[in-house]
């Protein structure tokens, strides 16, 4: 099943196109849900990216969420609070999360900078982040 | 240019500098960074120097210069300014990290008519002639 997010209109009223900024769309058509991420990540959608992330880890859901990065064409701080909250989210929830960047340089050049990268779980490729969850053996 | 202290500035800020520099014939890799360091100080400048209700724009400043010396080349000079008061304490220092790690120079001055921050970008070489 994949289910789109559709935009949440939790930006009281900003500019109209500011819901093509960024989408999220989460695939659970398989073993581990994938969250593909596309646009840019700032102050405006942060927020959403922050509650999609938070349901696509429901308590009791799956014990893993591989997000897809690689379509994302900006990443403020605003957005890797949102990455960091929902790793803090995750291991609360027993959940392991697992972000694919192939080598995104518009991902991995903030994230580096910031100090950030060294804490979360990066993949190449979305089938490195598929392949290091089915070692776990918990399909 | 002055635009109203809103979510969306950020974004409107982003697109026009992104613009600005590749006309400028500006490298790709500069561009990214440049457009880093300025939403992180516009963001700051509608996120945390604004009291609720309060009117204010911000008022962002962009500029080529020659670089000083026998180098040569060119760099970018931008100044982020807002009508309120910076915060004593911020919620995380990663916006921070982000501008310093991506400028040659970046300055904050908060005064009482409000805070200014000044980004002065990495020197790239003059476009080269034709």
């Amino acid at each position: 099943m994949v289910r789109y997010s559709p935009p949440v209109n939790r930006d009281h009223g900003r500019a109209p196109d500011a819901d093509l900024l960024m989408s999220t769309v989460l695939d659970t058509s398989s073993a581990v849900p994938v969250l593909t991420v596309t646009g840019e990540i700032d102050t405006l959608t942060a927020v959403r990216l922050d509650s999609a992330l938070d349901d696509a880890m429901r308590p009791g859901g799956p014990g893993a969420l591989i997000v897809d990065l690689r379509g994302v064409t900006f990443l403020a701080s605003a957005g890797i609070s949102a990455l960091v909250g929902a790793l803090d989210r995750a291991v609360d929830r027993a959940v392991r999360l697992r972000l694919v960047v192939d080598g995104n340089r518009r991902v991995t050049r903030p994230l580096e900078i910031s100090g950030t990268a060294g804490l979360l779980d990066l993949y190449p490729e979305l089938e490195d982040a598929v392949r290091a969850e089915e070692r776990c053996g918990e399909l | 240019m002055t635009l109203a202290a809103d979510r969306a500035t950020p974004g409107i800020v982003r697109q026009r500098v992104r613009r600005w520099l590749e006309l400028l014939a500006w490298p790709a890799d500069q561009v990214d960074d440049i457009e880093l360091a300025v939403n992180e100080a516009v963001s700051d400048a509608v996120e945390h120097a604004h009291p609720a209700g309060a009117d204010g724009g911000v008022v962002v400043e962009a500029t080529v210069e020659t670089v000083p010396g026998d180098g040569g080349g060119r760099r970018a000079r931008l100044v982020v300014r807002d009508g309120g008061r910076w915060p004593g304490t911020r919620p995380d220092g990663r916006g921070l990290r982000i501008m310093t790690a991506t400028m040659d120079e970046v300055g904050i001055h908060r005064g009482p008519g409000g805070t200014t921050v000044t980004l002065v970008s990495a020197a790239v070489p003059d476009v080269p002639p034709g």
